[in-house]
């Protein structure tokens, strides 16, 4: 068993508005090795994009802060928790270095994530030369065998974004995150803007790439079929948590959390002929005001009294499964939980 | 390009004539006469009479105008200023370097100061040196020009007598009239650059490049400041097609001897081809300018260039369909 690469250990991320302090990641862990694959889905605002933006320190500012936890990056912690400036401008020059090279991101939209006013070529040397100590006529022959790599002409070096189309731009932006070779590739929602013959491109690229590179890849997306066709393994995230957590046989095969269940009742099946899709009723609750019970229970089909007292925890139902759910929790658990709550000492 | 370009210098013919033809119905209904001031205005009927033929304001407007059309098209003729009887052309040639030099030096030093206080004021919005230089901005802005040229020149000439109260003559007497007509624009283009600068580096494309571990500054100037350029080329560009057209204030405050007070003297004196002349040298100058920005954002902006490339392909193409 190789080490892990990324390691991701009880995150929690605010977002400190005016209007209050938004709780975009609660107690979020996850691991990667190298090679590997892991799938993060979720719904719109559960904070996937968050878990991405702190891995690479991107948090907007001045809102986002990563109030608690650790992010390992080859066993070395990069994650700054205390507000001291000077810590911070220190955190930042690593991450800099960091950014690009050992971790790179693909983000959402390729239409908007490339300079319009710089040819697709300099942006992918700009990337090399920033993380190499190499002449700009290597970075620039670089650059073009990233171009070929990922199925665009060297050619088109000097050619502007507008003159691409959007598989396309999101081809030169893979290129652009591969550039340096990261030890960990995000992908935002990487297909989500493409439609679907490119999608299926795009996907088999980065599974090609991948391999190549032996890059752990970190898959953010709400799209199942995506997480089926690319992925390792899987986690689930609803309201800044992860609800389940497996390998792709768990979470496809047997899923157990009744949320999961939902988001795959939700997937149109090609041999049933249906009316209307399935939808899970209710809406994700408001991150600036989080429950103190389990978050799905309001939306859930499977709820009972219990889930209106206690937070459950993540609970191993299998090896390398697991799940937050009440229902799952082992009875010894729910006694010292219930116990806990009457006592006063919630969580 | 050749083409467009060859195409832009023509479409500066019609604007020109429209100039003219405002100019010319203006000199008609505009009270006072030209001769009054040249003869004075208890100077004997005859006399007067004598003159105004001389001048040839005897002829209706109409035959005046082509006339001088005419006389421009085929001798390159502005006519004789009716105050100093010297071909305006070349009155104006002698002040329209003057009046050149100080607007594009206070463009300049306004370009120089206002885009990095925009810039900072965009990267660190709603800190303290963002409401300060917006602050000044909104002064720059909203005070009087002729107002700040007085006081400046109250303080800094009268007072502390650093700079001559009024000549051009050496460095020091730029000084206050640049920095006169430069205040205004310092805060408009300030102002502009920020919240250009504050579209831009909400773009996604900004955060690609801080994804690559580019230094802060280096993402704002290299990704971000390219990207706001459009508004503010084309703010600079009106502010400098307007200001050619002399900056009559402050030419007149300092006692420059530029185009704008030598048009604002031929206003008063009712000497026509002064007006007309100086006018068709605005017409002009503000044409190039506006083509010169028009070029600009080509340059800056890909986008805009192969969007002209692509009007002209298919413009070719439905020729060759229709061939």
């Amino acid at each position: 068993m190789s080490e892990n690469v990324l390691e991701v250990k009880n995150l929690i991320v605010h977002y400190e508005t005016q209007d209050g302090v938004a709780e975009a990641v609660n107690d979020v862990s996850f691991s990667l090795k190298a090679g590997e694959t892991m799938g993060l889905v979720g719904e719109t605002g559960a904070g996937k994009t968050t878990v991405a933006l702190s891995i690479m320190g991107l948090l907007p500012k001045p809102a986002g802060h990563i109030i608690g936890g650790e992010i390992l990056l080859d066993g070395k912690n990069i994650v700054e928790t205390s507000r001291n400036k000077i810590k911070q401008r220190r955190n930042d020059r690593m991450m800099r270095k960091l950014r690009g090279n050992d971790i790179s991101m693909i983000f959402q939209d390729p239409m908007s994530a490339l300079n319009p006013v710089m040819p697709v070529g300099e942006q992918i040397a700009e990337v090399i030369r920033l993380h190499n100590k190499i002449s700009k006529a290597d970075a620039v022959k670089r650059a073009i065998e990233m171009m070929e790599l990922v199925g665009i002409s060297g050619e088109r070096y000097s050619y502007y974004p507008h003159e691409f189309s959007g598989g396309m731009k999101q081809r030169i932006v893979i290129a652009m995150a591969l550039a340096c070779n990261p030890r960990v590739l995000i992908a935002d929602e990487p297909t989500t803007a493409l439609d679907v013959t490119i999608q299926a491109q795009v996907l088999d690229l980065m599974r090609g790439l991948k391999k190549k590179f032996n890059t752990a890849l970190l898959m953010i997306t709400h799209d199942l079929g995506v997480v089926a066709e690319i992925c390792d393994k899987c986690a689930v995230v609803y309201a800044g948590q992860i609800v389940e957590y497996g390998s792709i046989e768990h979470i496809f095969n047997n899923p157990q959390h009744p949320y999961t269940k939902a988001l795959f009742n939700a997937v149109p099946s090609l041999d049933k002929d249906v009316d209307r899709l399935e939808s899970i009723s209710g809406l994700m609750s408001d991150p600036m005001d989080l429950p103190t019970h389990c978050t799905f229970k309001e939306r859930c089909t499977a709820c009972c009294d219990a889930c209106g007292e206690i937070d459950p925890p993540l609970t191993e139902i299998e090896p390398g499964h697991l799940v937050r759910c009440y229902h799952f929790m082992k009875e010894t658990d729910k006694a010292a939980a219930v116990a806990g709550k009457g006592g006063g000492v919630a969580k | 390009m050749l083409k467009y370009i060859v195409k832009r210098l023509l479409w500066m013919i019609p604007v020109i004539l429209g100039v003219l033809c405002i100019v010319f119905v203006l000199s008609e209904i505009t009270p006072g006469d030209p001769v009054d001031t040249l003869v004075g205005a208890d100077a004997p009927p005859e006399v007067k009479e004598a003159m105004r033929e001389k001048l040839g304001l005897n002829d209706p407007v109409y035959v005046r105008f082509a006339n001088y059309i005419v006389k421009v098209v085929t001798k390159a003729d502005l006519g004789n200023s009716y105050t100093t009887n010297q071909p305006v052309a070349k009155e104006l040639m002698v002040r329209f370097p003057i009046t050149l030099k100080l607007t594009l030096w206070s463009i300049f030093v306004a370009l120089v100061i206002s885009i990095p206080l925009g810039l900072i004021s965009a990267v660190k919005r709603y800190s303290w040196i963002d409401n300060l230089s917006m602050a000044l901005a909104l002064f720059g802005v909203s005070i009087p020009q002729f107002w700040f040229g007085l006081m400046t020149m109250l303080i800094f000439s009268v007072k502390l007598k650093w700079f001559p109260a009024s000549g051009i003559d050496g460095t020091a007497g730029w000084v206050l009239p640049v920095a006169m007509i430069g205040i205004g624009n310092v805060g408009n283009f300030a102002r502009i650059t920020r919240s250009s600068m504050l579209e831009v580096i909400q773009q996604d494309y900004i955060r690609t490049a801080r994804a690559k571990g580019q230094k802060e500054w280096i993402v704002i100037v290299k990704h971000g400041l390219r990207n706001a350029l459009i508004p503010i080329v084309a703010n600079v560009g009106n502010v400098l097609g307007i200001s050619l057209g002399g900056a009559v204030i402050a030419e007149t405050i300092f006692s420059v001897n530029g185009v704008g007070k030598y048009m604002l003297d031929a206003i008063n004196a009712r000497n026509w081809p002064s007006v007309q002349g100086g006018l068709v040298l605005l017409a002009i100058s503000f044409s190039i300018i506006m083509l010169l920005v028009d070029l600009l954002y080509a340059a800056i902006d890909p986008r805009l260039k192969s969007e002209f490339k692509a009007k002209n392909k298919i413009k070719s193409r439905r020729k060759a369909v229709e061939a």
